[in-house]
């Protein structure tokens, strides 16, 4: 009897063992592998490649146990999430983690809860408006450009970083923020109080250069509301009897396709190519311009652009050049020929995937060229007019005297 | 059987059942991680992500899922999941910032492994990535904006040191030193940690109103042209280091001065080991062992030349101790925390006594720079040479596809005589 006992208890303990150092496998539901069996009794089974999951699983696992210093799971994981997608050798394929991620989807609708100004530096006073939109609540509490905000909420903000400052004024949507405000001449400082509301950034702004009778439209990015922010902004330049239109994408990174699409359709008629799209396994489509929203030109267009003009606003000025709706003036454009699309996944983190090739109308492919050490080679739309501004000198756009490119433009309709 | 002596029995099982689940648990993590490590911090915490409030993936179905998610909605078909695994790799080493825990891709790593062993290519010199503080990535972008090695050069920028120089070999014959730094390759500007930092540094100063705006126009000024035609760090170590053939134009800074110099890439090797009046050179791999063996007689009075060993594999340390050391714990490499520490230790030593003088320099490095240094903290050598402390303990794994990594694993420090018995 007292043998079997013995060999039994010599069971139970090494199935026991047994049981321990499969334990990670069984809680994932699944057998260890040949080689982890093999190992344990000292047979080395020739291994088959680990399995690339696992190849990633490992190092992670040897970073977070054997790295001589602390590093947080999460920020790793995230890390070689990034390194995955930067494997594919395209810049604009990535991986965004939660942080990251919101704050592009900030970007890209344009919303943020503010008071609907953009301040400016006024050393040793506070910060000067040197925008009010005029459908905020700032405009609509008496705030106007040029004013210097010199305390908010009754705290002074003469020694305070601009930065700072707006994120004082910055907050929940519906509460108050008072401001203390000089206005040009006035001595004593006005009282405003404000409720912070949705903004919406405009990405359109536009003025009528007196000098040279010329409409000026300079577009930031391309958000949802632009097509119509473009329609207000032009309506109300074209009060003054402009012979021409500058619009300007210099700086320009894109953004919306479909906001491009629907100005596109303000300058030509109904169902006009405005881009081709080629995705896997050569799936072609066509965005298209689309009707009833059509103006009337009578004047020339000229566009402004630079080698940060890119995506939606290298499609709005390729598609307007192809249908010789305008003249190119600057530098070549950046050259991104291609369309992302944001996967949403499980933890609040997305994943922003080329999925698509574009092409203009004219079918010209403008995807930029750089050589192995990232510098540009080629690519991007050529300009009709190329001007080059010197590096050291500076700018101030929309300004004739001090912007080399818009002078150039404004020579051109004087021609 | 009494009824206390069966519960007794029973806890006694208990604790026998869940200690032996424990180390097969244990057993499993040193055959998965094949490190001591994993062995002695007990058990793998700190897996598990830390944030309560969102979803937590585990990685390697976090993996899967983007991968198939590529697959599906890429532009170009995507079908190398090695290549995938190892981009992945490749962003966790780089986020940890480390000048010495690397992803290397195959060629680098092959290069890497060879200058272990003492086979050079290139121009024949060992370069060390040395790290100044990190930098401040926005501040490197506002300098040209549009340069994309500018905006990808990210927060790592070190400067490029030679180390070591094969004697002999191509870097040598054109009179490159250890001390020398890269300027530039074949025309293209190194980026380089000082004079970026020097522009953080002044950009700050302007903003803090303690230094004039022109100062800083001046600098970019400087600096703009110099980034538009830059190469990075680990780029131009790479045309340095890789490859057997074609010429290199690089300029050296030296001090204030500029070297400039054109160099054939060509295989190179350390000097193996060499007696010479009672001086061995020795490279710290077997062959170098098997010319120590001879020499250790009572009393020998020996000499023993480290240098030219910039990088020494970690695999040689115990070896070599085994030889010049007497039995026990001679040095600690610590890691991360108080359970992760593991000994150094000699099982069977040598009892034989030496009058030994080491040679070290900066070409001292890896388990050569550690040799020197516990042999002399423990009283058995004496060391000659500045060498620089190298106490980092780095190990290396490699991916199928070829390519690899480095990671630094622990910092080796050496016990003092008291605790480890005679000396």
């Amino acid at each position: 009897m007292k043998p079997i006992k013995g060999l039994g208890l010599a069971v139970l303990i090494l199935a026991l063992y047994g049981f321990g150092y499969t334990w990670r496998d069984l809680q994932g539901g699944s057998l260890p592998s040949a080689q982890a069996v093999g190992s344990l009794v000292g047979v080395t089974v020739p291994s088959a490649p680990t399995q690339p999951d696992q190849q990633v699983k490992q190092a992670y696992q040897r970073i977070l146990t054997s790295y001589y210093r602390p590093v947080k799971s999460a920020d790793l994981k995230y890390a070689g999430m990034g390194g995955l997608m930067a494997a594919l050798g395209d810049p604009h394929t990535m991986f965004m983690e939660p942080k990251l991620a919101e704050d592009f989807q900030t970007s890209t609708s344009a919303n943020f809860v503010g008071v609907g100004a953009r301040l400016m530096k006024e050393e040793g006073l506070g910060a000067k408006a040197v925008a009010v939109f005029e459908d905020g609540p700032a405009y609509r509490a008496g705030l106007r450009i040029n004013d210097v905000i010199i305390a908010v909420d009754g705290k002074p903000v003469g020694d305070i970083e601009v930065d700072n400052i707006v994120s004082r004024i910055k907050g929940i949507e519906g509460t108050t923020v008072r401001l203390s405000v000089l206005r040009g001449g006035a001595g004593k400082p006005l009282a405003l109080t404000i409720r912070r509301a949705q903004i919406i950034i405009p990405t359109v702004e536009g003025k009528v250069l007196e000098a040279s009778k010329l409409g000026y439209i300079a577009i930031s990015s391309f958000s949802e509301p632009t097509s119509e922010q473009f329609d207000t902004v032009l309506t109300k330049l074209e009060k003054s009897p402009i012979r021409g239109l500058i619009i300007d994408l210099r700086g320009n990174p894109g953004g919306l396709l479909d906001s491009a699409v629907e100005l596109v359709s303000r300058f030509v008629g109904d169902g006009k190519v405005v881009v081709r799209m080629k995705a896997r396994g050569d799936r072609t489509s066509e965005a298209r311009t689309f009707g009833g929203v059509e103006r009337n030109f009578r004047y020339p267009i000229v566009m402004l652009m630079d080698e940060d003009s890119a995506s939606a606003a290298e499609i709005f000025a390729g598609a307007m050049r192809d249908y010789q709706m305008a003249t190119l003036v600057g530098e070549h454009s950046y050259g991104k020929a291609s369309v992302q699309t944001l996967f949403p996944l499980r933890d609040d983190a997305f994943a922003k995937v080329t999925i698509a090739r574009y092409y203009l109308p004219s079918t010209k492919d403008i995807s930029r060229k750089v050589d192995e050490d990232g510098v540009y080679i080629s690519g991007g739309l050529a300009p009709d007019i190329k001007v080059e501004v010197p590096a050291d000198e500076p700018i101030e756009p929309g300004k004739p005297e001090k912007d080399r490119v818009l002078r150039e433009a404004i020579a051109f309709f004087t021609k | 059987m009494s009824e206390s002596r069966k519960s007794w029995l029973a806890a006694a099982g208990i604790v026998v059942g869940v200690f032996t689940v424990y180390m097969g648990s244990l057993r499993r993590d040193q055959v998965d991680l094949g490190t001591l490590q994993a062995a002695q911090s007990g058990s793998l915490s700190g897996l598990r992500a830390d944030r309560s409030t969102t979803v937590d993936i585990p990685i390697a179905a976090y993996f899967t899922m983007l991968s198939e998610k590529l697959k599906e909605a890429y532009v170009e078909p995507v079908t190398d999941d090695q290549k995938l695994a190892s981009g992945a790799v490749r962003g966790m080493v780089s986020s940890l910032g480390d000048p010495r825990s690397l992803y290397m891709d195959a060629a680098e790593y092959a290069v890497y492994l060879g200058q272990q062993k003492g086979h050079f290519e290139g121009i024949g010199a060992y370069l060390d990535l040395e790290m100044a503080a990190p930098l401040n990535t926005r501040v490197i972008a506002d300098v040209a904006k549009p340069s994309p090695s500018a905006q990808a050069a990210n927060s790592m920028i070190p400067k490029l040191t030679v180390r070591a120089v094969v004697p002999g070999g191509p870097a040598d014959r054109a009179g490159v030193k250890i001390g020398d730094v890269v300027d530039s390759v074949d025309g293209l500007w190194v980026v380089n940690s000082d004079e970026l930092d020097r522009f953080r540094k002044l950009t700050r100063l302007v903003a803090e109103k303690k230094a004039a705006e022109t100062e800083l126009m001046a600098l970019r000024k400087v600096l703009q042209p110099k980034l538009e035609k830059s190469i990075l760090p680990l780029k131009a170590r790479d045309k340095i280091t890789i490859g057997t053939s074609g010429a290199l134009g690089i300029v050296w800074r030296r001090g204030s001065s500029l070297l400039p110099t054109s160099i054939n890439r060509a295989k190179s090797e350390m000097p193996g080991p060499k007696l010479e009046a009672g001086r061995l050179r020795m490279p710290l791999n077997p062959a170098g062992l098997d010319a120590l063996k001879p020499l250790l007689t009572p009393g020998a009075k020996l000499t023993l030349d480290l240098r030219n060993n910039p990088d020494a594999a970690q695999s040689m340390l115990l070896p070599a101790l085994e030889l010049l050391a007497p039995k026990g714990t001679l040095a600690e490499i610590r890691g991360r925390g108080p359970v992760s520490t593991r000994p150094v230790k000699v099982t069977n030593g040598s009892q034989v006594k030496l009058d030994l003088t080491i040679l070290a320099d900066s070409s001292t490095g890896g388990s050569a720079a550690h040799l020197a240094t516990i042999l002399k903290a423990r009283g058995l050598a004496k060391v000659v040479g500045n060498m620089p402390s190298h106490p980092y303990v780095e190990e290396h794994y490699s991916l199928p596809d070829g390519s690899g990594y480095s990671l630094v694993t622990g910092k080796l420090s050496p016990l003092p005589i008291a605790k480890g018995g005679k000396a």
